[in-house]
């Protein structure tokens, strides 16, 4: 057994007793089993074809502490939003806004599963432990995380802001955040999970997301991570859309030693939208992994996914990006581009555009390129005095930067432009870029 | 033209790609405070030639291109931008992301560096643009918009022309700046084109068309055809071109 499997299960034992009674207890306990009984992918998992764990398996991961070192400095400035704050995993009361439990839906989810134990079982049917055992892991520590019930016809004023911060103590911790939002018929809300971490921490994140959209529900769902590049980030969200719901996903994957995000889609009624959106960074040693399923299940939905990653040094990016139009689901549109920047002869990108198509009446496309700047461009810019190197900087902000200005909110785009100006190379006092 | 002013001096220059030959031998000499106009049917070698001259690489090239007394044809485009050469793209670039004013500044802080002059920071940079920018009729709302992205045809030759008129080059070569233009467009470029002319610069237009000239009065004629200068002369000459089509140029040429 690896080192990582044993640190875990002492801490299932050690864990702090389930919010929610012996119900929960029992879910934690089925799900710590399961997790064990499959064990972390290995090299013949098709599904972990290109990610191998095995940097993480030797690792310890402890049981998180109380807040020591973060202040309220952390996550985003100045983003107008209502704002929840873990760290390490755990709630952290002094830098959240608490009055906002009263009222919009808003729970921790360890008061919703005092309140209603039955929660623990997730709002979705759980996936097949099979190839989702990190959902499995994830439910086995189920006490720390966020439920947003949405009424009919609710709109959610400001953005809800998620932080999950990973300090940096020295001692390494796993955290399982859990998210659940339920959006009632015609919601309407924008939710932003970002995941951060301070430099050098080691740390181990394994968040759940699920997301459950009534008929017209419409959610704005951001998930950022920029963890540290030493950190270990998994990450699941698994969505089911009703009719006529909106789902915009922006996933921006950005940080972590080793990230992998599995995201599941399933659109369920006529009429429902998805909108995929993404962007990952990977440089120096990082490997950025992100694996998409859309299942287009029933007649006239649309699903638009656009992902577009730079890697950089001797980094490595996997997408897998599938997208299933079963024999019901005439009149779908499914459209799916991966597009990969390649920076250095030392960077590597896997990349799997899958579209499986069993109705006759749809419209369908994909494509995925790996490529180098445009020349045309690069002309452009030095023409006009640009240094070579600058104009090459300029350009792969550019790339990165169509995926940012598609976000709605501002203060985030300026946030993730300057994140992407510290880390492109070649951009020096570019700052100005984001003068807007 | 005494030997001093000349800006320009293209002394038989050859372009091909591989085994096509785009320009042959050709020579041309343009003397600062002059207008040139090249005109040429498509496939002539114009848009080549625009290149070539801003630094474009791909092409093998033989010959001598010669500005300011130097040999430019081994530097690189940002070498010569530095040193005052200017195009006007045919098809400007579209760069979602990258905003105009960063783009502007950029360029001109870069040629003040070459030249040994402190870069002017964004305060400055602004009192310099918001003149140019009333002359190109471009709203200020423009300065924070990417860099022609979805910008119609008409904004994007008059961006070009703001950029030209923003970096106050010697040599400005106009690639078919005229090309997609309406009427109203096309007074407002030419407007911006006349106010660079000057005792100590050059400009040269590229353009299929008459029209443009009426309104940006050449010094001098050119007719490209078959990547040779065919004839030259005054305005006179592009009249001519616009009552009798290209053709007649390219018979009187080879019955020559």
């Amino acid at each position: 057994m690896s080192a990582m499997i044993e640190s875990l299960q002492d801490n299932f034992s050690r864990q702090p007793e389930a919010p929610g009674g012996e119900f929960v207890h029992q879910v934690r306990a089925q799900a710590m089993k399961e997790f064990l009984d499959i064990g972390l992918p290995g090299p013949r998992d098709e599904y972990w074809k290109y990610t191998r764990l095995r940097i993480i398996e030797k690792r310890l991961f402890g049981l998180p502490e109380e807040n020591a070192v973060a202040g309220s400095e952390i996550g985003i400035e100045n983003l107008d939003a209502i704002r929840i704050v873990f760290v390490d995993g755990l709630y952290a009361p002094a830098l959240s806004d608490e009055s906002v439990f009263a009222e919009n839906g808003i729970r921790l989810l360890a008061d919703a599963l005092h309140d209603d134990p039955g929660l623990a079982n997730g709002l979705l049917p759980p996936p097949d432990p099979a190839t989702h055992q990190f959902a499995a892991l994830n439910r086995a520590f189920l006490g720390q995380g966020v439920v947003i019930d949405l009424a009919a016809g609710q709109e959610l004023g400001r953005p809800l802001y998620l932080l999950f911060y990973s300090q940096n103590t020295g001692r390494d911790t796993a955290s399982h955040p859990r998210i659940l939002i339920r959006a009632g018929t015609d919601s309407k809300a924008s939710v932003i999970e970002h995941y951060d971490g301070a430099p050098g921490n080691a740390g181990l994140c394994n968040a759940l997301t699920e997301i459950d959209l009534a008929r017209g529900a419409q959610l704005t769902h951001y998930r950022i991570q920029t963890e540290s590049e030493t950190a270990f980030h998994l990450g699941s969200l698994f969505a089911h859309q009703a009719e006529g719901s909106r789902l915009v996903s922006h996933n921006l994957s950005l940080g972590g030693r080793l990230a992998r995000t599995n995201m599941q889609f399933e659109l369920l009624g006529r009429g429902a939208e998805l909108v995929l959106n993404g962007l990952y960074l990977a440089s120096g040693k990082q490997h950025i992994d992100n694996h998409t399923l859309v299942n287009h299940r029933k007649p006239g939905a649309s699903s638009f996914q656009d992902y577009r990653g730079i890697i950089d040094d001797q980094a490595r990016a996997v997408f897998c990006g599938k997208a299933v139009v079963h024999r019901d689901a005439q009149q779908s549109v499914a459209t799916q581009s991966n597009r990969n920047l390649l920076l250095s002869e030392g960077a590597e990108i896997d990349t799997q555009p899958v579209l499986e198509i069993y109705a006759d009446d749809v419209q369908c496309s994909h494509g995925a390129t790996i490529g180098r700047l445009d020349a045309d461009a690069l002309f452009y810019l030095s023409a006009r005095g640009v240094p070579e190197d600058e104009a090459r900087g300029l350009l792969t902000f550019a790339f990165a930067e169509d995926v940012v200005l598609r976000l709605e909110n501002q203060t985030l785009r300026n946030a993730l432009s300057k994140h992407l100006i510290g880390r492109l190379p070649d951009l020096e006092n570019a700052d100005e870029l984001v003068a807007r | 033209m005494s030997k001093n002013n000349i800006l320009l001096n293209i002394n038989k220059l050859s372009v091909s790609i591989g085994d096509k030959p785009i320009l042959r031998d050709l020579s041309l000499q343009v003397g600062a405070g002059e207008v040139h106009a090249i005109m040429g049917p498509n496939g002539s070698g114009k848009s080549t030639l625009a290149q070539v001259l801003a630094g474009r690489t791909g092409y093998e090239v033989s010959g001598e291109v010669s500005y300011l007394g130097e040999n430019i044809l081994d530097l690189s485009p940002e070498e010569r931008a530095w040193r005052g050469l200017f195009l006007a793209f045919q098809y400007p670039v579209e760069i979602p992301g990258v905003n105009n004013v960063y783009l502007l500044k950029a360029a001109l802080n870069a040629q003040r560096k070459y030249r040994g002059e402190t870069p002017l920071d964004a305060f400055e940079f602004l009192t310099v643009i918001q003149e140019k920018m009333k002359l190109m009729q471009i709203d200020e709302s423009f300065l924070n918009r990417s860099v022609n992205a979805g910008f119609s045809g008409g904004e994007k030759k008059r961006n070009e022309i703001l950029q030209m008129v923003v970096l106050e080059p010697r040599l400005a070569v106009l690639d078919e700046t005229d090309s997609g233009l309406d009427i109203d467009a096309l007074k407002v470029v030419a407007n911006g084109v006349n106010t660079m002319r000057d005792p100590e610069r050059a400009i040269v237009l590229i353009t299929h068309y008459q029209r443009l000239l009426d309104y940006i009065k050449p010094d001098k004629v050119h007719v490209l055809a078959d990547g040779r200068i065919v004839r030259s002369g005054g305005p006179e000459l592009a009249l001519k071109l616009e009552e009798k089509g290209y053709d007649w140029v390219r018979q009187e040429a080879a019955s020559a």
